[in-house]
């Protein structure tokens, strides 16, 4: 955690912003406007870029953790304000290149997965494509618990029988209140028995 | 080879207020077909200054409505208690750079703004933009938008306008080295950002193939010679910064 601003230089920081004139608005917009032509941006942001480095500046006067806190020297002097509100701007410029990404995930209606939570967000699609998976998953079911049953020892046989009830709506494999290891040994022998049958083409 | 497809369109559709003042309903939606797939999406105004007309890139739409994974600038994305929105300027991008529509987007953009007015935010439009860049280029809607100066650099920023006096949808950015009386054949600075610019500087530069210029005619030329002067404020400050350093090498 950073060092909130002490009383003093928080009203000093506001004299200085408070203290801009017209013309120095021009010229900081006028430098965002340079910034982004040089980063082959449109000049049309500037306005925008310049009103989130007040933001920013203003978000620091109140918060320890967010926003910026110039120091002492930044206020000592307007020139030495104009200055680090030149920095401020190239941080806003350089910062708004960032990229973000928002996946779509397609999934059956009735498909509800826990796994989302990783994903921007997920879409509840139904086309013919997850038809043709839900197909696929109830032909491997119906090969696949009959040969675990069969080469399974006795003791996996209850964690089994409650995997085959989430089958169709989960990857995992529960627990079903036994011990965490035969989840994990039912997997490899699922594994095996996948693998002699070629795997999941 | 392109499938076929429709759109795509922007419609005007009430929508229901989001409930949050700064995402505004625009009573627009953009729709378009494919073979497998159509889409109506509303869209919003993000407005955080509340500002009255949007910007295009404050122009949104909500994140569960989308067709297609997306990439777009992290500051344009807006995180609202209900969910995200995500601009549209990225959704139209992906749209086309995937080949799921191909209506010209001349026209596209065209109709978005005929149906939402937007803020321009330009600050330094030339007073008499006509004639700056060769007629074939201008007939086709590009026009300079704004004219920076830099120190060793002038900075065109090149805009489509739908209409005439329409807001200008921002296309590219070339720079100009000069010297007193001079100004280079210049260079089309790639643009970092995701935006409508990607599939308007392509089109651009189907009719603008060499240097920028080469695009720029007699009058253009000079009009960005007037901006490679240097200012009486700027040679004042060079000769202080000239002295300065003479000062310090001298002690």
């Amino acid at each position: 955690m950073k060092n909130r601003l002490t009383p003093e230089q928080a009203s000093q920081i506001q004299q200085r912003l408070s203290s801009l004139a017209e013309n120095d608005c021009t010229k900081l917009r006028q430098f965002a406007e340079r910034r982004l032509a040089r980063l082959g941006a449109s000049t049309s942001l500037a306005e925008d870029v310049v009103q989130r480095a007040f933001q920013t500046v203003l978000i620091g006067l109140e918060s320890a953790d967010e926003g910026r806190r110039p120091a002492p020297k930044d206020v000592a002097t307007p020139e030495n304000f104009e200055k680090y509100m030149f920095s401020v701007i190239a941080s806003v410029c350089d910062a708004m290149l960032r990229k973000r990404e928002f996946q779509c995930i397609h999934l059956p209606i009735r498909e509800e997965r826990e796994d989302l939570g990783e994903h921007e967000r997920g879409v509840a699609i139904a086309s013919p494509e997850s038809v043709r998976v839900q197909a696929h998953v109830a032909d491997l079911k119906q090969t696949l618990f009959p040969l675990l049953r069969s080469r399974a020892h006795w003791t996996l046989i209850p964690t089994i029988a409650a995997w085959e009830d989430v089958f169709e709506h989960s990857d995992r494999i529960p627990a079903a209140g036994r011990h965490r290891k035969y989840v994990g040994e039912v997997r490899k022998l699922a594994a095996e028995i996948v693998n002699d049958l070629g795997g999941l083409s | 080879m392109h499938k076929p497809s429709l759109g795509p369109y922007f419609t005007e559709t009430p929508s229901k207020p989001t409930g949050n003042p700064k995402i505004i309903p625009l009573h627009v939606s953009i729709e378009w077909a494919t073979p497998d797939h159509s889409q109506s999406t509303p869209l919003f105004q993000h407005s955080p200054t509340g500002a009255s007309r949007p910007a295009l890139h404050e122009i949104v739409f909500r994140a569960e409505e989308l067709p297609c994974s997306v990439r777009c600038q992290e500051f344009q994305a807006v995180d609202a208690p209900a969910g995200a929105y995500v601009p549209l300027e990225a959704l139209l991008v992906t749209i086309y750079q995937n080949g799921l529509v191909s209506r010209p987007i001349f026209d596209v953009l065209a109709e978005l703004s005929a149906l939402v007015p937007m803020r321009s935010s330009v600050s330094n439009p030339p007073r008499d933009p006509e004639g700056l860049l060769l007629p074939g280029i201008e007939k086709r809607g590009f026009r300079v938008a704004n004219v920076v100066a830099g120190e060793d650099q002038v900075f065109v920023d090149i805009g489509w306008y739908p209409e005439r006096n329409s807001t200008p949808f921002h296309t590219c950015v070339c720079a100009f080295a000069h010297t007193p009386g001079k100004l280079s054949e210049g260079e089309w600075i790639p643009s970092p950002m995701i935006g409508v610019h990607q599939l308007l500087v392509t089109e651009l530069r189907r009719i603008a193939t060499s240097a920028p210029g080469k695009a720029i005619t007699a009058k253009g030329r000079q009009y960005l010679q007037e901006f490679g002067e240097p200012t009486t404020a700027q040679i004042r400050a060079k000769r202080i910064r000239h002295e300065e350093s003479a000062d310090s090498g001298a002690g």
